[in-house]
């Protein structure tokens, strides 16, 4: 008798839960849909390849307007591109380091210092971005200092604890047989972890840049306020720049029309590349898996 | 043991969901959101403060977001009330909206101190803001490069100058813009902040606003040898100046909250805030 009122009970429980479950589904289907059917009214007055290859943006101009946003395509590129330059080094240099070399107790403080570093919120990233990291960009290396250069080391900063932690897992999952291993053949600790260590953490670590670069490509405010955000092509380093996320935050409090459909296009594109780059990490979980 | 853990939280999450009832359903007092331009945001704060309508318990807000914005709030039902630093395009005017007047300001050029100018032509600003001067020793002052700062396009002070400037210099027709190689800034805080702090830089805001600039690190010049001042906006010499104006519903009720704080922005007291805030009151035209 309790045996069936436990087991009753079960299944109620089951079936909430796969109404949750359901309910995450539907919320990335109606999310796909809403961008896709607000974007599509764009191409019936200005073609693909016009707004994905032209560098015109004038969408409230009378006389000519322009919705191309491959400036803005090409300065997310940038600005993330910049941004793995300086955080991926950086960021696996510190994931040997907690993984490998250091004692629990430092581990212990550093790897929170790390995670306490992922619950600032962007805005401050911004604001320490303005009031330090742009006067320093401008007084070194000229320009106005809210550039390429000064959204890449924000971005860097951001993504960091992205690429530490789960490059940390990756490396730490790696058997210790391997390294018992390669000790024991002769290697030293640096052959060891730059042969055999990192070789075979290579898909976790490529996991969390791809992560990483999710972040970057999707982060909005704290480049907003670093970036200077002119819609022009970005020419260098020092040179000012809007990125795909920077354009709708710009844009989307007063546009109307064509050009609130040309903001939900540039979304479109925002979701595509986001997309590809969560099944790229995907696909390199599931080779982690088969591997181990 | 187990439930000792699971008790604090489920207790926390318990008051946290009593909170957030209560403190949607206690609140007896109406609100009512305007929202728009941020060159008009000291204006409302101000007179939110102090406007009490008779009778009537009412909480006021205001939501500094650009004259668009505020205007398309206003047509998509989020505001009650816009505020605008310029005035109603054709099209949106046939929607059913009006504007109201309430005060008269400047748009002051702010430049940043190492510049080393302190007057320019009409014509000048013009050519500045379009890109075809690029160095301020071209309208004499240090050779340095122009960082030319510009409003987003929400903006009605950005619309008010271009009108005032580009359009009427270098000719309506052409169909000016503004040079693109410029930082972009979402409100005349921002703006201020970012003239002050970029070598080179110049950039434009309300007269409310010319105070925050020179504690920045920005300086108002005078054009065509007319200083950036409420006196000479007055008499009609400064020549960049527009209307600040309060958008609403053509059909707007008397008795409504929204006509009685329009009435108090135009009543003696509210001409006062208009004026405490650094614009000019409309009896002084």
């Amino acid at each position: 008798m309790l045996g069936r009122e436990k087991k009753e009970h079960q299944s109620y429980i089951e079936i909430v839960l796969f109404i949750c479950a359901l309910l995450c589904v539907a919320a990335v289907v109606i999310i796909t849909i809403f961008v896709l059917v607000s974007a599509l009214p764009l191409f019936k007055e200005v073609r693909l390849s016009d707004f994905l290859f032209s560098t015109h943006w004038l969408p409230t101009s009378r006389k000519d307007p322009g919705f191309g946003i491959l400036s803005f395509i090409i300065g997310s590129l940038y600005v993330t591109f910049g941004a793995l330059v300086i955080a991926v080094p950086l960021g696996i240099a510190t994931a040997i380091f907690l993984a490998e070399m250091s004692t629990p107790k430092m581990a212990e403080v550093l790897g929170s210092a790390v995670q306490l570093l992922a619950g600032i919120p962007s805005v401050i990233y911004g604001f320490f971005g303005v009031m330090v990291i742009a006067p320093k960009v401008r007084q070194l290396f000229g320009g106005s200092g809210y550039s390429v250069m000064s959204a890449s080391i924000v971005l860097a900063i951001m993504i960091l604890p992205t690429i530490i932690s789960i490059s940390e897992v990756a490396i730490s999952a790696v058997p210790k047989g391997y390294k018992e291993a390669s000790l024991s053949l002769g290697a030293s600790k640096w052959q060891t972890i730059f042969k055999v260590i990192l070789p075979a953490a290579r898909p976790g670590i490529l996991a969390s840049i791809g992560l990483g670069i999710g972040r970057a490509v999707g982060e909005t405010t704290a480049v907003l306020m670093v970036g200077g955000n002119a819609p022009i092509m970005p020419k260098g380093l020092t040179s000012m720049v809007r990125t795909l996320t920077m354009n709708i935050a710009t844009d989307m409090g007063y546009a109307s029309g064509l050009h609130r459909t040309a903001l939900f296009a540039t979304g479109g594109v925002l979701f595509v590349f986001i997309m590809l780059l969560n099944i790229f990490v995907q696909v390199i979980q599931k080779k982690v898996k088969k591997d181990i | 043991m187990k439930k000792t853990k699971l008790f604090l939280p489920l207790l926390l999450f318990a008051i946290l969901t009593i909170v957030f009832i209560t403190g949607c359903s206690t609140n007896d007092r109406e609100d009512y959101s305007f929202g728009g331009s941020t060159t008009l945001e000291p204006i409302f704060t101000t007179a939110i403060e102090s406007f009490s309508p008779k009778g009537q318990d009412v909480k006021l807000s205001y939501d500094a977001q650009g004259s668009s914005a505020g205007i398309k709030g206003l047509q998509d039902g989020i505001y009650t009330l816009a505020g605008a630093s310029r005035e109603l395009k054709d099209e949106e005017k046939s929607e059913g909206i009006v504007s109201t007047p309430i005060a008269i300001d400047g748009i002051a050029i702010i430049i940043n101190e190492d510049a080393g100018v302190s007057n320019l032509t009409l014509e000048q600003v013009a050519n500045i803001f379009a890109g075809d001067i690029d160095n301020w020793s071209q309208v004499g002052g240090n050779d340095m490069e122009i960082t030319v700062i510009n409003r987003d396009e929400a903006s009605g002070t950005r619309s008010a100058f271009k009108e005032m400037v580009l359009d009427s210099v270098l000719g309506r027709e052409s169909d000016p813009q503004f040079v693109e190689e410029a930082i972009v800034t979402d409100s005349n805080g921002d703006m201020v902040v970012k003239a002050g702090s970029t070598p080179g830089g110049v950039g434009y805001c309300g007269f409310g606003y010319i105070e925050e600039a020179k504690n920045a690190g920005a300086v108002p010049v005078s054009i065509d040898e007319i200083e950036a001042t409420e006196e000479n906006v007055i008499d009609g010499k400064y020549p960049i100046s527009r209307k600040l104006n309060i958008i609403h519903r053509e059909d707007l009720a008397k008795d409504s909250i929204e006509a009685q704080f329009i009435d108090f922005l135009l009543s003696s007291d509210g001409q006062a805030i208009v004026e405490e805030n650094g614009f000019i009151g409309l009896e002084e035209e």
